[in-house]
């Protein structure tokens, strides 16, 4: 008996972005891969994409080093007219 | 000459070199970067706050004094956002920067530009398409560490150098009684509590807390031997303020010499720890030497003996 997938087989399919449209919400939650988008991001090079991408990889440990939250620097501010 | 620091034991070489760039402050409104280097407990950041508490604004007000933690700046973009454009820029004030052998290499870079000031009195610096302006009339910089080793040698040829020396036995015993005013510390008590702080400033600060506290706990006003005994029995205070680790490589040294690595093996350390934490003390107190191996002296000996006796 004959067992797997046969030759040449993807569960994958290629179609328009429109075409997609039709059947899927502008808030559909679509899962991507993190490396794929991160590319296109990058290519792309625009800041407004890039903060999309950050609420995309929110939970990510890849975050772009760019939005990082700069660490605090430890003083202390002594006023002597005080 | 004027006494800025009155509340400031010992450093008479600091206290006149700081007092005259205090005086050629006050007629020119300029200071050289200051540099202050020593080993650590001699009172630095005392000194630097103390000196920046004698600089006055144009309006006659004192200038404040910023203090930082230079190991806590990751790099230039950092500094420039979170100290720089809310804290210096266009303000009269004294900056410290503590611990500066661990400034990032970028910011060590910006400085050699910004400090590199000649006659001048301004600089502006370039950096990420911005103009930072710095008005050295308005901002003093002070640099401390107890590395000077560490800080990069173009950025050290820039700073005006001003070195710490280790306190006297009378310095500490001044500091002392300073630190512990409503206590009355007997002269032999004095002596003997001054050989427990180690040659350092601030463990006779903190020694001195400790005997405010005793004497606040037991009611008394005069401390004496007695009570110091009392006292070490209590918080663990050894001869001479040695650590346990050191009292441990005393002990293994009286069976016998050892190299560094017997040593470490006996004690459970590394090789880099017996050499850069524990053997200088014991060292500089002359209770050990190194000739190849590591060996007690006639003194180190002693010091055992009262070491087995304190308990």
């Amino acid at each position: 008996m004959k067992r797997g997938r046969p030759k040449g087989y993807s569960p994958y399919i290629e179609i328009s972005y429109e075409e997609l449209a039709d059947y899927v919400g502008k808030k559909t939650p679509v899962k991507v891969c993190k490396n794929w988008i991160e590319d296109l991001v990058r290519q792309a090079n625009s800041t407004t994409k890039m903060s999309s991408v950050n609420a995309l990889t929110e939970e990510s440990s890849h975050e772009p080093e760019l939005v990082k939250d700069l660490p605090k620097i430890e003083f202390e501010l002594t006023n002597f007219n005080e | 000459m004027n006494n800025y620091f009155p509340d400031l034991i010992g450093q008479k070489a600091v206290k006149r070199k700081l007092s005259f760039y205090i005086d050629a402050f006050n007629k020119t409104g300029v200071c050289p970067f200051l540099l202050l280097t020593g080993a650590k407990g001699l009172g630095k950041t005392e000194f630097a706050k103390s000196f920046g508490k004698n600089l006055v604004n144009e309006d006659g007000t004192k200038r404040n004094f910023l203090e930082i933690n230079c190991s806590t700046i990751k790099n230039n973009e950092q500094f420039f956002e979170q100290i720089f454009l809310p804290l210096i820029a266009d303000n009269e004030i004294t900056i410290l920067f503590d611990e500066c052998h661990a400034l990032p290499k970028d910011l060590t870079m910006a400085f050699l530009t910004i400090f590199n000031t000649e006659t001048r009195t301004r600089k502006s610096f370039e950096w990420n398409e911005m103009s930072f302006e710095f008005d050295f009339k308005k901002q003093t910089f002070i640099f401390a560490t107890t590395e000077s080793d560490q800080i990069f040698p173009p950025l050290k040829d820039r700073l005006t150098n001003v070195d710490f020396e280790p306190y006297s036995q009378s310095e500490l015993g001044a500091i002392l009684r300073l630190c512990a005013p409503e206590a009355e510390i007997t002269e032999d008590c004095l002596e003997e509590v001054s050989t427990s702080v180690r040659n350092n400033a601030r463990n006779a600060v903190m020694r001195a807390k400790e005997i405010s506290l005793y004497c606040g706990a037991k009611q008394k006003f005069i401390f004496t031997v007695k009570d110091f005994q009392d006292l070490c029995n209590q918080v663990s205070i050894l001869p001479l303020g040695l650590t346990y680790t050191e009292k441990q490589i005393l002990e293994c040294l009286k069976k016998g010499s050892a190299t560094l690595t017997g040593l470490a093996a006996k004690l459970g350390l590394s090789k880099t720890s017996i050499q850069k934490d524990h053997e200088l003390y014991l060292l500089n107190k002359n209770l050990i030497e190194i000739d190849g191996k590591r060996k007690i002296t006639s003194f180190g000996m002693e010091v055992c003996e009262r070491l087995a006796c304190a308990g």
